[in-house]
């Protein structure tokens, strides 16, 4: 529930750009607009909450392949190595189960640390030390050692990067109890999120997008924090109700213009955290609409959007105009050619039809 | 735990029936098996049993209320819950049992004239005939009638705003695929008003040969739950049951003398009625086709003659059964009767004593009626009713003299039985009526 606290989301788009040439265009300073706003990209806004918390609390230590002196793959931890030295930004081999193990027991003995997957694919190597360690870990032993650890990285379909290195792992690690999901879609979220996921005991899946690292936008320059479980409403509307997280918030809005040109005025509700998730914003939206597509990068079987059509089925039934609508990447290891790629993902011609769908228009 | 306890059906055929007494008050800690109340069915005052141990937290049907099955009649709670939001829904749930019960009893739609009946569908879209397994399968039971292809389609939001203003979904076009209403055709219907209900036809409303003088002099009185169910079973009986009587003269001098010595010399209190119940369980080993029910596609008939007696009671009837009468004596038939009659007319028959007859004998001789025929109590077959004896002239040995004289009307069912079977029970009842000793043997 939004309440008084929470700062309203500023706009997504910025008055003007970066500009390459005389600002930055990753790093964690933003160039201050002097109205109390920063200009930033995504991996400049990740990299700022990383800054602002590890400035707070100095048992913040970040691990992972080429976090310190390459400045992150894509250089999101940009300046942190030099800013707080070797001992808290530490470049590890190439061995995600090795070092997620490593940082469970570091956060399992007084640490807070911050595992980097260079992509989310890789956490697969690591998948038994999420799921049975540190997913499990305060459980198991009567919440003696609670798991302060926030696992983040690209996640979802890059530019052509295929089959293997493609997956959005929302729904799977959604899956399991004792994990956090968080999916933001923009600077301003992403941020604010992420000085939450540092600031509490659980262990959080933070999953960012190497497509939307470039995106800017203007935030507050003043400190601000997310709570989980809160979704955002980046669009209203009412005729249809399109649940999208991540990169599908974007494909969403743009399938959402092009809609209101055919009259159909589409709310588009962020969850931005997948778990927990806040039924009740979208249940409050279909009341309005009573129709949905959700729009995700997951795939369909077991995906979010079949989470979100249960749950409907069972809160909101009687609110339903027409069957939830299910956008999602399709059932195939992601082709390496970009026409395929461009009909796997749920890009915003897919979102449009479903939208037709739902409204009862011709496709 | 919270357990909520619906209002039982305690016969085969109750939807409601009225609460009669609370045996249990708020507070009360019971135990599973423990009487709750007692509840009027359709037939009986029966003693209702709760299914669960706990306290008594919460009574929601008052005493001779009426109410539908499946209602929330009580809330009992293990460990002293917090029953305030059980109490609500169960409140809620109730009153739609009871507007839905109420919106069941709308006549139903007039069918469709014939000429819009749907064309039968092209040979290419008929479904393929099931394949037939059975070398020399029966013929196919007569089909029911034609049902329309399917019911209405709509969303749940659209039926939900078509029920808050009462709209008649068969006059909204549904746009959606196959016709699927959607709340735009809702909507469309509410703005231009075409799915309004017709101004109801008083369909509840007393017909016009019934308007009731202002006085208060005329009355209406709605249908006790015991008279529903008469109504329903007797109309459904005439309707579906091929109805024949035939009537048969019995000379009951003889019958009239033993049961005046019976009476005066052996101090019982034998009736006409027990002899004839007596009598007819004979006749009925002699005769089983009409010992037998029928459920339209087959006889079943009954080696033991268990004889349902019409009991008429202030404000309907009741047909207690004296099983096994054939093996019993006409005294002990005689007491049988007497108390089943008894725990009629108090309304403590069980289910049990009313349930399963194999034939039924209705006597309506107390009245002095000369003559009278019976519906069929189904699924029996056929109804024995007794008039009264009276005193006429006739003929014995070619010379009319003062006899005494008793008309039984047997109605039977020709779907089961013929002319000529009911013939031979009656002539068999008859000898045995007229040489009664056979009786007592």
């Amino acid at each position: 529930m939004l309440d008084a606290s929470t700062p309203l989301a500023p706009p997504l788009k910025p008055r003007r750009a970066l500009d390459p040439k005389s600002e930055p265009i990753n790093g964690y300073r933003g160039v201050d607009l002097g109205d109390g706003r920063q200009l930033l990209s995504m991996r400049m806004a990740i990299c700022q909450a990383l800054y602002e918390e590890m400035q707070r609390d100095p048992t913040i230590v970040i691990l992972g392949e080429e976090v310190a002196e390459y400045n992150g793959a894509y250089k999101v931890t940009k300046g942190l190595l030099d800013a707080f030295g070797p001992e808290r930004v530490i470049d590890t081999p190439i061995t995600e189960s090795g070092f997620t193990g490593l940082a469970i027991g570091a956060a399992m003995t007084g640490l807070r640390p911050v595992v980097e997957f260079m992509s989310w694919n890789f956490s697969f190597v690591a998948f038994d030390q999420i799921i049975s360690n540190a997913s499990k870990m305060c459980y198991m032993s009567g919440g003696a050692f609670p798991i302060p650890l926030v696992m983040r990285g690209p996640n979802g379909a890059g530019p052509r990067v295929s089959s293997q290195h493609s997956h959005a792992v929302e729904a799977i690690y959604s899956h399991f109890p004792g994990l956090i999901v968080v999916s933001p879609s923009t600077p301003y979220d992403a941020k604010g999120l992420l000085k939450t996921a540092l600031r509490q005991n659980n262990p959080v899946c933070f999953l960012e997008n190497e497509m939307l690292y470039s995106f800017e936008q203007e935030i507050p320059l003043a400190e601000y924090t997310i709570p989980f479980g809160v979704a955002d409403l980046k669009r209203e509307g009412r005729d249809c109700t399109i649940v999208a997280v991540n990169r599908c918030v974007h494909w969403a809005l743009e399938a959402a213009e092009e809609l209101a040109r055919e009259g159909i005025e589409c709310e588009v509700v962020d969850p931005r955290t997948v778990k927990p998730l806040d039924i009740e914003a979208i249940v409050r939206s279909v009341r309005k609409t009573n129709r949905c597509v959700v729009v995700e990068e997951c795939y369909r079987t077991g995906g979010i959007g079949a989470e979100v059509a249960a749950q409907l089925m069972e809160l909101a039934f009687d609110d339903l105009d027409a069957p939830v609508q299910r956008v999602t990447t399709t059932e195939n290891p992601m082709p390496y050619a970009a026409n395929l790629e461009h009909e796997t993902l749920p890009k915003p011609h897919r979102i449009i039809a479903a939208v037709r769908r739902a409204c009862y228009r011709s496709p | 735990m919270i357990h909520e306890l619906t209002f039982p059906a305690l016969s085969p055929t109750m939807s409601e029936g009225t609460l009669v007494a609370w045996r249990v008050k708020p507070g009360d800690s019971v135990k599973a098996g423990q009487v709750l109340a007692e509840i009027q069915t359709d037939k009986a005052i029966v003693e209702w049993e709760s299914p669960e141990s706990g306290t008594v937290r919460e009574l929601l049907i008052a005493p001779n209320q009426v109410a539908k099955v499946n209602s929330v009649a009580a809330i009992l709670t293990t460990q002293g819950e917090d029953i305030a939001e059980a109490v609500a829904r169960a409140r809620a749930a109730n009153e739609r049992l009871a507007s839905a019960a109420a919106a069941a009893q709308q006549p139903p739609a007039a069918p469709p004239p014939a000429a819009s009946a749907p064309p039968p569908a092209p040979l290419a879209a008929a479904p393929k005939p099931a394949p037939n397994f059975a070398a020399s399968a029966p013929p196919a039971a007569p089909s029911a009638p034609a049902k329309p292809a399917r019911g209405v389609r709509i969303t749940p939001v659209a039926a939900r705003l078509a029920a808050a203003h009462d709209l008649d979904l068969t006059r909204i076009r549904g746009t959606g695929p196959d016709g699927r209403i959607v709340r735009v055709d809702v909507e469309r219907a509410l703005a231009d008003g075409s799915a309004r209900r017709a101004a109801a036809p008083a369909a509840s409303a007393p017909p016009k040969l019934a308007v009731l003088r202002p006085d208060g002099a005329d009355q209406r009185v709605p249908f006790t739950p015991m008279r529903a169910v008469i109504a329903q079973r007797l109309a459904q009986s005439k309707q579906l049951i091929p109805h024949f009587a035939v009537e048969q003269i019995v000379d009951a001098a003889a019958l009239v003398a033993l049961r005046e010595q019976l009476n005066r010399l052996e101090g019982l209190r034998v009736t006409i009625n027990d002899l004839i119940v007596r009598a007819a369980a004979l006749a009925l080993r002699a005769h089983p086709r009409l010992n037998a029910t029928c459920d339209g596609q087959s006889v079943t008939r009954y080696d033991s003659a268990d004889i349902a007696v019409a009991v008429a009671l202030p404000d309907g009837l009741i047909t207690p059964i004296v099983f096994k009468a054939h093996a019993k004596s006409v005294r002990q038939i005689g007491e049988e009767i007497r108390q089943l009659v008894k725990k009629a007319q108090e309304g403590r028959l069980q289910p049990a004593e009313f349930q399963g007859g194999t034939f039924t004998v209705s006597n309506l001789g107390a009245s002095g009626v000369a003559s009278f025929s019976a519906i069929i109590n189904p699924p029996q077959v056929a109804i024995l009713a007794v008039a009264a004896i009276r005193d006429e002239p006739v003929v014995r040995q070619g010379q009319v003299v003062p006899g005494k004289t008793l008309r039984l009307t047997v109605s039977a069912d020709h779907r089961a039985v013929d002319g000529a079977d009911v013939a031979a029970f009656l002539q068999t009842l008859r000898e045995l009526l007229e040489n009664p000793a056979t009786l007592l043997a």
